[in-house]
């Protein structure tokens, strides 16, 4: 049911492609996708393309795909090694859920980070205590690694 | 095959010589043959005489001694035999070319059935041909060596054979045009049916070791069962001469062998008596005419409301086959499964016999206002309405019409005139509607709207056995068809459907879902309200 599902979500991504984000197979390989996020421009990553790396498991949909960021982003919910802090990609995964819609939970969790649950502390820490400094430095690093 | 014959002239006759080339397991292999005495002037191969090469007579004489006994060491007496049935065949043969072409005719099947595994009775087939009559009509491959081998042994005293020669005389009577397909063994074949409105039975049948002593076992997709009481035929013993064919034929003429008919009972009792398979098929197309209204009915539904199940791909010469069960959708999540009664279809559903002939499905609140109203009034259902006038008599209000003609790539097809008008009518309902219910009927976990059969579902099992009629998209024919989704979400606000195996196989993968009396209790994958469906 796997490949089947998977295909039928980039039929309909093709068919119907969201703003601000694309997905498609990275390789000969249905199970390996990569897609890419648009900054979101309300926020400090605006200008910034950042690509995802997306694995299905051979159970999928009945497990959450794993999403993780190849570009390194200044994120209380993203660490270095690029995992995401979401909680639809891990207990509150549904098979309603598709990947267009993980990708626009992506997009919002930019938008809005949620500090009460960090993967990062210290971010989560400057964006409470210094809106300012959390900002520049996200800008900084949307600038260094996410353009161009 | 290349066949060259070479003429040597001598006094008033011809001298033919050459080689014939037959195919051993895909080689060629080359046969020195020679005819003399063929009549110079008029052609003549009355008094002609076959000298063959050993090679050639060990091939034909393989099975000519008799059905099982391949008696032919090295040539000898059987192969004498055998090559005395062939130059009876040659003199008998009206030129010396059609002769030709029957002993090409004959090898081309050696090599066919050498090919295709060597077995006594297909090497018995080609060789009949030349003694037998050939050119009989052949209906399948398998058909040929069967067919050949019953011309040719008429005299032989075996079991077999005398199958064949019964088995002949049948598909004589009922035309050939009938027969689907036929084992290699003549054991099993199914016969095929088009009725007056262009849909297709198929009757299955399989004979017994002990045949025609013993019935033959027949299965149909009738929702009737097939019952015939079967008399051997008093002739059993001997094998039909070729005068019996034409007696046979008769058979099948107006009134002639029609076996009484029996009541629509579906409880068994005795059908029509038969003794041949022509007397079982003239059962069948009785018992196909007794479903005649039931399948009206049915085609009254699928015109004139937007039938879920089956879908919409099936096509319309196979929307009979199965259970005469339809789901229809009720507008908003609600849907209607509805069973008519084989018997009495246009008659109120059967209740009393238990097993759901009326199934409201979908989320409470828009279901029960409707299953009130349907069991309120059932007493106004009358036959003197299709089912579904009377639908919308009891629930009140108008059934959603069928989804626009687009929607449905299988729906064209023969007898589709009223159906495309119905496709007008569903264009009066607020447009986009069709593909808003599209949309909403595809299962949110695993995007199909038809999950395949044998995708672990239990329902896949439920199909008509044996069907296998190599289908030519994977949602074709009913009964095979695929599960559409079944098990709706009923918080009215969510209502989406699933099928009950993805829903299953997603609930048990989730820890909190309880599990009572089989049933799986647990959150809409959707919206998070309690959701039940079966394990």
């Amino acid at each position: 049911m796997a490949s089947k599902r998977i295909q039928k979500e980039l039929q309909d991504l093709q068919k119907d492609p969201p703003t601000s984000c694309s997905a498609g197979p990275a390789g000969d390989d249905l199970f390996h996708w990569q897609a890419t996020i648009m900054g979101p421009s309300d926020s400090p990553y605006a200008g910034g393309v950042f690509f995802v790396n997306i694995m299905f498991p051979p159970d999928y949909p009945f497990k959450p795909p794993k999403v993780t960021f190849q570009t390194k982003v200044y994120h209380p919910n993203v660490n270095s090694q690029g995992s995401i802090c979401l909680d639809i990609l891990k207990d509150q995964w549904s098979p309603a859920l598709t990947i267009s819609k993980v990708l626009l939970s992506i997009c919002s969790l930019l938008t809005d980070p949620n500090p009460d649950d960090p993967l990062v502390p210290e971010i989560a820490h400057i964006y409470k205590t210094d809106r300012r400094r959390y900002e520049e430095t996200a800008r900084e690093w949307t600038r260094k690694y996410a353009m161009g | 095959m290349a066949l060259v014959a070479l003429p040597t002239r001598a006094a008033r006759t011809v001298d033919h010589e050459g080689f014939v080339v037959s195919q051993n397991h895909g080689a060629p292999e080359y046969h020195w043959i020679r005819i003399c005495g063929v009549d110079a002037a008029t052609g003549s191969t009355s008094n002609a005489v076959l000298q063959a090469a050993p090679s050639l007579e060990a091939l034909l004489g393989g099975g000519a001694g008799g059905a099982g006994t391949s008696s032919c060491g090295g040539g000898g007496a059987a192969a004498a035999g055998a090559l005395g049935a062939v130059i009876g065949r040659l003199r008998a043969a009206p030129s010396l070319d059609s002769f030709m072409s029957d002993l090409q005719e004959v090898l081309e099947r050696l090599s066919y059935a050498t090919s295709a595994g060597p077995g006594p009775g297909s090497r018995q087939g080609g060789a009949g041909a030349a003694a037998g009559a050939a050119g009989r009509p052949a209906a399948a491959a398998g058909a040929a060596a069967a067919t050949c081998a019953a011309a040719a042994s008429s005299s032989s005293s075996s079991s077999s054979s005398r199958l064949l020669a019964l088995l002949l005389s049948d598909l004589d009577a009922l035309g050939w045009g009938c027969l689907e397909d036929l084992d290699q063994d003549a054991a099993r074949l199914s016969l095929r049916l088009v009725d007056g409105c262009g849909r297709e039975h198929q009757l299955r049948l399989s004979l017994p070791h002990d045949y025609p002593a013993s019935p033959p076992a027949a299965a149909t997709d009738l929702p009737l069962p097939l019952a015939f009481t079967w008399v051997p035929p008093p002739a059993a013993a001997a094998a039909p001469a070729p005068g019996a064919y034409a007696a046979q034929r008769h058979h099948r003429g107006p009134g002639a062998g029609w076996s009484a008919g029996a009541g629509p009972g579906g409880g068994g009792g005795g059908g029509g008596s038969c003794s041949s398979l022509v007397d079982v098929y003239n059962v069948f197309e009785q018992a196909v005419e007794r479903c005649q209204p039931l399948w009206g009915c049915l085609e009254d539904i699928d015109r004139n409301a937007h039938v879920l199940d089956p879908p919409p791909t099936v096509s319309a010469a196979r929307r009979h086959l199965g259970p005469p069960t339809r789901r229809l959708a009720l507008g908003g999540a609600a849907s209607l499964q509805l069973r008519l009664d084989p018997a009495d279809p246009r008659g109120p559903p059967p209740l009393q016999g238990g097993g759901g002939a009326v199934a409201f499905l979908g989320p409470p609140e828009h279901v029960e206002p409707l299953r009130e109203a349907f069991f309120d009034r059932l007493h106004l259902w009358t036959r003197d309405r299709g089912p579904v006038e009377n639908l919308e008599l009891l629930l009140g209000k108008p059934l959603p019409r069928p989804a626009g003609s687009g929607a449905g790539p299988g729906a064209g097809g023969a007898g589709v005139g009223g159906r495309q008008q119905g496709g007008q009518d569903g264009q009066q309902v607020p447009a986009g509607d069709p593909h808003a219910m599209e949309a909403a009927a595809e299962c949110p976990i695993c995007l199909m709207y038809l999950l395949p059969a044998g995708n672990g579902g239990p329902a896949a099992a439920e199909g008509p056995q044996d069907v296998d009629m190599g289908d030519d998209e994977p949602g074709a024919g009913a009964g095979g068809a695929g599960l559409v989704p079944d098990v709706v979400c009923p918080t009215p606000a969510c209502g989406l459907a699933f099928h009950t195996p993805c829903l299953a196989e997603w609930l048990r993968s989730v820890p909190d879902t309880r599990v009572s009396f089989n049933k799986l209790f647990g959150r809409c994958p959707f919206c998070s309200n309690p959701i039940t469906v079966r394990a």
